[in-house]
């Protein structure tokens, strides 16, 4: 056979191979899906993997307090104890405790400068956005527990701005706002001061922003009554 | 070797078109919304592996929910006989749902944000609702003016120390990425919560016409708000007794 | 002529058992580049029923085309044109033209000169 006669055969059968294993990729009537879907499944598998993680976390807290238990079982006073404690913790997490710690004490009022020509009072004023945005950086930055005038934040505290006064969790309240976070002083001062932050934006529009760090914050605990009139909450076994 | 005048030119030329070539790529970095194929094979193994992620995390979740009944079992049994660790109990349970920490359900309303269509966006690379998460913390509070009571944002329980912020190609939400269409559970009175949304230049109004979202808002007899899946850490806070 | 066929066939046979050895996501630019090679192979066949087989631009134009036309569409993609019509157009093209010749040169042989 001459040499010339294999090496096309070989040639032959290299694109043969590459035919089938293409058909084998391709299948379905829809041949091809833009890259976006993709993307979407790549957060989507990013974001379970994530909560993952967590749950795992959450697992083996779970089962040291069961071993705890088990250990102490029969002695009524400790078991007392450590609901107790657990019990706190819910009430710190929720925001139905008084809580004290570093952090920093912030005033955030409308500006007192003289307005441009032309300039909308409206710039120089605090909004319900600008509060909302600096709490959402406040919890980016990892604070533990926020109150605004006193107010305790919670999941469900709303701010609420009508005219020149502000409602949160229904009390009412005008400027100035002062709003105590405890948390890590540096990084809260930061994340309200560096340059490209919401917070430092506000200063340049003239809004008064101020920081005060603190090696002591003291935040009362949240003084509604609870009420839920929706909320169940689903039982063992439910569906 | 001698280069003509001719060579310089087809030289000169050929560095045009190649600097041509890679502007063009680089303009429509990040762009996926037009060009490039990928064959649906691809998306079934992903959507696979989702699904089996998806059922792992199913499985963990029954764990975390029976590990919890037997805690409370335990509590329980030793409680028979003692009032006051019954009524530690019921205040456990209390403050686990108020808290977050438990699965809930009841009336309420489901909102549904995406992008504007992408024959809409004029080469707009960063999604819409992301870069704009500011309309998110602007709807839940919405929401909390009018008496939502539990809400979640994609699956994500929203407590009290819940941060929304953006991170690379993905908005975290209690730390966890997430991706539009944002899928937003509150309960409450679903009236009260349409309506408030609702509001003529409202939030909702807003999004659709400033900003071109799709926005969807179904009021529902039971909506299933699921719990937050962390233990917090306190470094700083200490309760003040 | 049969020596491709053949060629081609066992490939296609040894390629339903071998694992994928490239990543889903350039399946697309396979095609392509198959497409090149395609009409490589059909080159050959009528340019050595012509006489004229030359291994080495059959080998360069083999490699040269698929790897071009390969390169031609992933380029496109990347700048939002549709490049790989070009090679669709001109290898699709190239290969029915070589085809045609093909056959008139069997037909002539077998049927004609009979």
């Amino acid at each position: 056979m001459k040499f010339r006669s294999i090496l096309f055969f070989l040639f032959c059968v290299i694109v043969g191979l590459l035919i089938s294993i293409q058909s084998r990729i391709i299948t379905g009537t829809f041949l091809y899906v833009s890259p976006k879907v993709i993307q979407d499944y790549d957060a989507s598998i990013k974001s379970e993997k994530t909560e993952i993680e967590k749950l795992k976390t959450l697992i083996s807290e779970k089962e040291e307090k069961i071993k705890e238990y088990e250990a102490i079982s029969g002695k009524g006073d400790d078991i007392v104890a450590s609901m107790q404690q657990e019990l706190d913790r819910l009430k710190l997490m929720s925001g139905y405790k008084d809580v004290q710690g570093e952090g920093a004490l912030i005033i955030l009022d409308d500006g007192t400068r003289e307005l441009y020509e032309y300039e909308d009072p409206n710039d120089i004023i605090v909004h319900d956005i600008d509060l909302l945005m600096i709490l959402n950086d406040l919890k980016i930055a990892g604070v533990e527990a926020i109150s605004i005038n006193g107010q305790r934040v919670i999941n469900n505290t709303e701010v609420n701005c009508s005219g020149h006064s502000v409602r949160i969790n229904n009390q009412f309240f005008a400027q100035p706002f002062i709003i105590k976070a405890v948390g890590d002083p540096v990084i809260i001062e930061s994340a309200l001061s560096a340059p490209g932050t919401y917070g430092e934006l506000l200063r340049e529009y003239g809004l008064i922003l101020d920081i005060y760090k603190s090696i002591n914050i003291r935040i009362p605990k949240y003084s509604e009554a609870v009420d839920y009139k929706f909320l169940k909450t689903i039982e063992e076994g439910e569906v | 070797m001698k280069i003509t005048s001719g060579q310089i030119v087809i030289g000169i030329l050929a560095l045009i078109i190649g600097l041509s070539i890679s502007i063009q790529i680089g303009a429509l970095d990040g762009d996926v919304i037009e060009g490039g194929l990928v064959p649906i094979q691809k998306a079934q193994s992903l959507a696979q592996e989702l699904q089996k992620i998806r059922n792992e995390k199913e499985i963990l979740v029954e764990e975390v929910t029976s590990l919890e009944a037997k805690i409370k079992e335990i509590e329980e049994a030793e409680s028979k006989d003692d009032i006051l660790l019954q009524s530690l109990i019921s205040e456990l349970d209390k403050y686990k749902m108020i808290s977050g920490m438990k699965e809930v359900k009841g009336p309420g309303i489901i909102i549904t944000i995406d992008d504007p269509p992408a024959e809409d966006v004029n080469y707009s690379d960063v999604s819409v609702i992301m870069y704009n998460y500011e309309l998110l913390l602007s709807l839940l509070n919405k929401l909390n003016d009018a008496g939502a009571e539990a809400i979640s944002i994609n699956g994500q329980r929203i407590v009290a120390i819940t941060e929304i912020s953006l991170a690379g190609s993905n908005v975290n939400i209690n730390s966890v990425p997430t991706a539009p269409p944002f899928e937003i559970k509150a309960i409450g009175n679903p009236e009260t919560l349409d309506s408030t949304l609702n509001i003529r230049f409202g939030i909702i109004d807003k999004m659709r016409n400033r900003y071109s979202l799709q926005v969807k808002i179904q009021k529902s007899d039971e909506v299933v708000i699921p719990r937050y899946n962390e233990i917090v850490k306190f470094r700083y806070a200490v309760p003040v007794e | 002529m049969l020596v491709a066929i053949i060629g081609l066939v066992l490939g296609v046979i040894i390629g339903l058992f071998l694992p994928n050895f490239y990543p889903a996501e350039y399946s697309f630019y396979i095609s392509i580049a198959v497409l090149a090679a395609l009409d490589s192979i059909f080159g050959a066949v009528r340019s050595n029923m012509e006489g004229r087989f030359d291994m080495a631009i059959f080998i360069s134009g083999f490699l040269g085309n698929a790897v071009l036309a390969g390169a031609l569409a992933f380029i496109g993609d990347k700048m939002g044109v549709p490049l790989y019509y070009a090679a669709i157009f001109v290898f699709g093209g190239r290969l029915f033209q070589n085809f045609a010749v093909i056959r008139r040169l069997l037909i002539d042989k077998y049927f004609r000169k009979k």
